[in-house]
């Protein structure tokens, strides 16, 4: 692979990276979302957050969210399934 | 609790809860606002948040750009400052805490404990008592112990010291001490071992030297027991005789005792008295003396705390009362008395296997006078030291 494509590719990753926001979760219990959004709508079966101008629906039992910052937000639960409109 | 649970709880933070419409709007503004939130929950329709004081001031205010209408309401504070605001008024707990910390500061500056460390044989008492004389106790200001000079003069002042050094740690003050190792000098002039009673032996442990008597043989005070000549048939040289000879041997002991005699007798009431001991300094914890004749008993218990003395300690003396009652003492009770005189007599002395011949007694002077005639065992050697020139000319 020439370094010109190299220095494309990465900047395509790149700039991939920096619009998706950044999701974590561990099993079914606990979801982390890294990077800027809103929360649209909350409730215990409920969580349904605009990141990066996607919308993630997050679905399930006893949804509470443990933190949110700026640029974090951490849900724990019995999560049931998860959303991306 | 974690570490940033701590901060949160030093630096205060509130449980608040939000009615309204779309309260999710709430939380939108407070991430906007680079405000975090924490134990988000909804109960009941109302959404509950935690936040810092220093972030609610803040959200007060922006509270104005949302569109909505929210009722923000404080359910609970949590922190160290609530606590403090709660107790404002109470001047007394404020004054007490200052208190309390200018008497750390200034007790910090004494020396509350003296350890020693390293000593085998000079006993504890010894090393605290010079370290008394050179101005060295419980209770000293710190400043005042040169921790390089008085290693130096205690050394000078104890002897069996090779090295010292005090060391403070807070207000222990440790002090550690090497003794001396003296290699034992065993005299390596020649000597015999000597009969110093008379007796029958009955067990020889001669360790050096000839031995000179045979077991159930009867010696004389002075007679040579093992000798420190050896013949070995090549050469004649002398030892040390050293060893242990057990012999049967008979003791008279003289007692004398009163006929008239006083015996204190417990009434049964007793009286406890505690001094509460602080540097020194005694603080009695009772009013009124004991005005009977008593005996008295003393306990001491040391303060501690985390494994380390206090300078504190509570004394607690029991009085118990006793009545003098003098009689006439018959004579088996005087022959009792006697019997445990004998008892010590014969411990101190060293004695074994006492087997009592005779006890003759009589009343003279009114006073009984026992005459105890015992069989023992005992160790009769004794060294001699062997004048080698008057050896040599008694050879000649």
């Amino acid at each position: 692979m020439s370094s010109r494509n190299k220095d494309k590719n990465s900047e395509i990753y790149n700039l991939t990276l920096a619009k998706s926001p950044h999701i974590e979760m561990d099993g079914n219990r606990s979801f982390l979302l890294n990077g800027k959004f809103t929360i649209i709508e909350y409730t215990d079966q409920l969580i349904k957050i605009k990141a990066e101008g996607r919308y993630i629906n997050i679905l399930g039992d006893e949804l509470s969210i443990t933190f949110a910052t700026d640029t974090n937000i951490f849900v724990i639960g019995n999560i049931v399934s998860l959303e991306f409109n | 609790m974690s570490l940033l649970g701590i901060f949160r709880y030093l630096t205060g933070y509130l449980d608040i809860s939000i009615s309204g419409d779309c309260t999710e709007q709430f939380i939108n503004l407070c991430t906007k606002n680079n405000i975090s939130v924490w134990h988000v929950r909804k109960e009941f329709g109302l959404l509950k948040i935690r936040m810092s004081v220093k972030d609610y001031k803040n959200i007060r205010n922006l509270k104005k750009e949302l569109k909505v209408k929210l009722k923000i309401k404080i359910l609970k504070k949590h922190g160290i400052r609530f606590k403090i605001h709660k107790y404002r008024k109470r001047k007394g707990i404020f004054v007490g805490l200052v208190i309390f910390f200018a008497f750390l500061i200034f007790m910090s500056n004494f020396i509350w404990t003296i350890e020693i460390k390293g000593n085998k044989t000079i006993e504890n008492e010894k090393i605290i008592s010079v370290c008394k004389e050179l101005g060295v106790y419980e209770g000293v200001l710190k400043k005042n112990v040169d921790a390089y000079n008085l290693p130096l003069e205690l050394i000078l002042k104890l002897d069996g010291i090779a090295w010292c050094s005090f060391n403070i740690e807070g207000s222990n003050l440790t002090v550690e001490i090497s003794e001396s190792k003296e290699s034992k000098k065993e005299s390596k002039l020649a000597a015999n071992l000597v009969a110093k009673r008379d007796g029958v032996i009955e067990k020889l442990e001669i360790t050096d030297g000839v031995k000179m008597v045979k077991v159930g043989q009867a010696v004389r005070k002075g007679d040579i027991l093992a000798s420190g000549v050896v013949d070995n048939g090549v050469r004649i040289y002398t030892v040390n005789a050293t060893g242990k000879v057990t012999a049967k041997t008979e003791r008279i002991f003289r007692f004398k005792i009163k006929r008239e005699c006083s015996f204190p007798t417990f009434t049964g009431i007793t009286k406890s008295r505690s001094v509460i001991n602080f540097f020194g300094i005694n603080l009695p914890l009772y009013l009124g003396n004991i005005k009977y004749k008593s005996v008295n008993r003393l306990y001491e218990k040391k303060i501690s705390m985390f494994g380390q003395t206090l300078p504190i300690s509570l004394t607690t003396k029991t009085f118990e009362e006793i009545i003098e009652e003098t009689r006439f003492l018959d004579q088996n009770e005087a022959k009792n008395i006697a019997l445990e005189l004998l008892a010590n007599e014969t411990k101190k002395l060293e004695l074994f296997s006492v087997e009592i011949e005779d006890i003759a007694s009589k009343l003279k002077n009114d006073e009984y006078v026992f005459d105890v005639m015992i069989y023992c065992r005992e160790d009769i050697s004794e060294k001699s030291e062997i004048n080698i020139q008057n050896e040599l000319k008694n050879n000649h």
